[in-house]
């Protein structure tokens, strides 16, 4: 295990490019540097060094050219040839201005002096010469003459020497420019290979870091996704977390949604259980009671009254065992016996049924119906048990008294077939959001003697009717049923 | 002049039976009570036999359905009527064995069709030519 930590991938992809920037950076710089340096060597090479090896190498022909003229003139003592030799002298001093001008080497310019000294010495001497040849002293003349050669030819050497001098500086100055071409050359080889490798290495990590893993990913993905695998494998990737997400978050609910169902199951299980025994055990002597009746029925002579209150013991018994048949309902499906049935009718009894309680409430139930709606196909008994309900639970809710509005009306489903809709609303105190939430619950009730099955049922009921239970309320703005039943197809 | 016929009436409310034993008497049976399985039994191993068990599945201690079988399997040809309110029993195969199924309620008319139409069989097969008068003069199910 190394003590330097590993860098990540980014990390890692980072140092790289900033590497190869550098590289990028540091070929550039030094082309730039050499090449203006390279530039600068080039125009002193011109502008002096040209000019000065130009200069000596024309003082070495003008000073070659002006022997020769002194020989001439003594010969044929023609002043032409002293016109000659003045002109080419001045153009070897205009040369070695010229040079003293350019070339500012210190050994240059020491040599410089030496042939200007020894220059003008060897005309001092040729022009006493001449003087000697006019004035006709040939052979003082002709001994001088001599000495002068010899002094020409030390000045041929020193121009020579002083244009050598020029040539090994120009050399020089090639074979420093060569060392450097051969350095940027050099550096530019270094440079670019370092960057190739770094490119690679480059090119390497987002193949094998990011590239390929995402190309897997995104194969993996095209094949879950039945999507080609072609074109961009990134957005197709991202499209696959995307989907990923929507997935975790459709599980998460599903798996809430699926609790929660798991408990109300645990509670229906529980609610079945208690209800049969319940239900078993009321039922027995229920049963017996209602014998007795219908013997009393049979052999009895009855007051109208009496008939009246015996009728309500009947219905009332009649209810109870319609309630504990409900009960019975939740250890098995029901077994609807329907009919053709018309739901006014139905309604019609119910409030007949409830006319004592309604009373007892100060509750008034106002009824709007409507001539001929459709009939329905349904269970007269169990119906019956869900308007009980419903105008029970509005009963027990406006504690002052109110009224209670039943309305029917023919309607649709979202699917477009026709139903029959009741609406029952009262103007009792309503319910709060928490409460109506959990209203259509089985074991929800805010009565204390209430069992909390009586909407449940109503709901169950309505159901297996085919037909829906819905429920709206406001708190202080009382509540509203809605059932929807479908039509029947008989007519 | 036959014997009258004789029915158990088994059932754990008392007053279940009382009810159903004066309506049967107002028709002229003779009845017997059992309140529980156990009772059953014992009335079907004593003396007089029962022509006819009317019994109620709904019993507290031995399952209803559990005697009915017992019953079936002592005494295979005793008529039998399932009078009761567990009507999710009513195609269990021990009950479809029963004679009759009859859904409790206050109402007894049913019942007593249902007994009728039994007793119709059960003297019809006693009026038979050859049919040997009971030695005890109860029960046509002791010449079986």
């Amino acid at each position: 295990m190394s003590w330097w930590p590993r860098p990540g991938i980014s990390a890692r992809i980072f140092i790289n490019l900033i590497l190869l920037l550098c590289m990028v950076f540091g070929i550039g710089l030094t082309t730039i540097w050499y090449s203006s340096q390279l530039n600068s060597m080039l125009h002193r090479l011109i502008a002096e060094d040209m000019a000065a090896f130009q200069a000596s190498r024309e003082m070495e022909t003008e000073l070659a050219n002006q022997k020769g003229f002194v020989t001439y003139y003594f010969l044929d003592h023609d002043p032409k040839w002293l016109n000659e030799l003045a002109v080419h002298r001045g153009a070897f001093l205009d040369w070695y201005d010229r040079a003293v001008a350019v070339d500012k080497k210190p050994e240059h310019q020491a040599l410089l002096d030496q042939i200007i000294e020894k220059y003008q010495k060897y005309v001092a001497d040729k022009d006493q010469v001449i003087e000697m040849y006019q004035a006709g002293q040939r052979e003082k003349g002709e001994s001088l003459h001599w000495r002068v050669r010899e002094r020409f030819f030390e000045l041929n050497v020193l121009c020579i020497r002083y244009k050598e001098a020029n040539q090994d500086h120009i050399n020089s100055i090639r074979a420093e420019g060569q060392t450097k071409v051969d350095r940027i050359f050099t550096l530019t080889v270094v440079f670019m290979s370092a960057a190739i490798v770094l490119g690679v290495l480059l090119v390497f990590f987002l193949f094998t870091q990011i590239l390929i893993p995402i190309r897997r990913l995104s194969r993996k993905t095209a094949l879950e996704n039945a999507q080609t695998a072609s074109g961009n494998e990134v957005s197709v990737l991202s499209n696959h977390v995307h989907g990923l997400m929507e997935n975790m978050d459709r599980a998460r609910t599903e798996l809430e949604q699926s609790q929660a169902r798991l408990m109300n199951s645990e509670k229906m299980a529980m609610v079945g259980k208690l209800a049969t025994e319940v239900a078993h055990s009321i039922r027995n002597p229920m049963t017996s009671i209602n014998m007795r009746l219908f013997s009393l029925r049979r052999n009895l002579e009855l007051t109208d009254f009496q008939q009246e209150d015996f009728e309500v013991v009947a219905e009332e018994m009649r209810r109870l065992d319609n309630i504990v048949r409900n009960f019975l309902e939740f250890s098995r499906p029901h077994k609807l016996k329907k009919q053709q049935i018309l739901l006014s009718r139905i309604i019609d009894m119910t409030v007949e049924l409830l006319s004592y309680r309604l009373e007892l409430h100060c509750v008034s139930v106002i009824r709007k119906q409507k001539t001929d709606i459709s009939m329905i196909d349904g269970d007269p008994e169990l119906l019956k048990e869900v308007f009980v309900n419903l105008i029970v639970n509005a009963c027990e809710a406006m504690e002052n008294g109110g009224e209670v509005v039943v309305s029917e009306e023919e309607a649709f489903f979202p699917d477009g077939r026709p139903c029959v809709r009741i609406t029952v609303a009262d103007n009792g105190p309503g319910m709060n959001e928490a409460v109506l939430c959990r209203a259509l619950e089985p074991f929800e009730t805010t009565k204390p003697s209430g069992t909390g099955l009586g909407l449940f049922i109503a709901v169950r009921i309505v159901e297996e009717h085919g037909g829906t239970l819905g429920l709206d309320s406001k708190e202080g703005e009382g509540t509203t049923f809605v059932l929807t039943f479908p039509v029947s197809r008989e007519k | 002049m036959t014997e009258p016929l004789f029915i158990l009436i088994a059932d754990p409310n008392p007053y279940v039976r009382s009810f159903l034993v004066r309506e049967m008497a107002a028709r002229g049976y003779r009845t017997a009570e059992a309140a529980s399985g156990k009772e059953i039994l014992a009335k079907l191993h004593g003396r007089p036999w029962p022509d006819l068990v009317v019994m109620e599945l709904d019993f507290p201690v031995t399952i209803g359905l559990a005697v009915l079988e017992k019953v079936q399997n002592l005494i295979p040809t005793i008529p039998q009527i399932v009078y009761t309110h567990f009507t999710e029993y009513e195609n269990h195969p021990s009950v479809k064995k029963a004679d009759d199924f009859i859904e409790k309620n206050a109402d007894p008319s049913e019942l007593l069709h249902s007994i009728s139409r039994v007793a119709a069989r059960i003297m019809k097969l006693r009026t038979k030519p050859g049919a040997r008068k009971p030695a005890d003069g109860s029960s046509f199910f002791n010449q079986v």
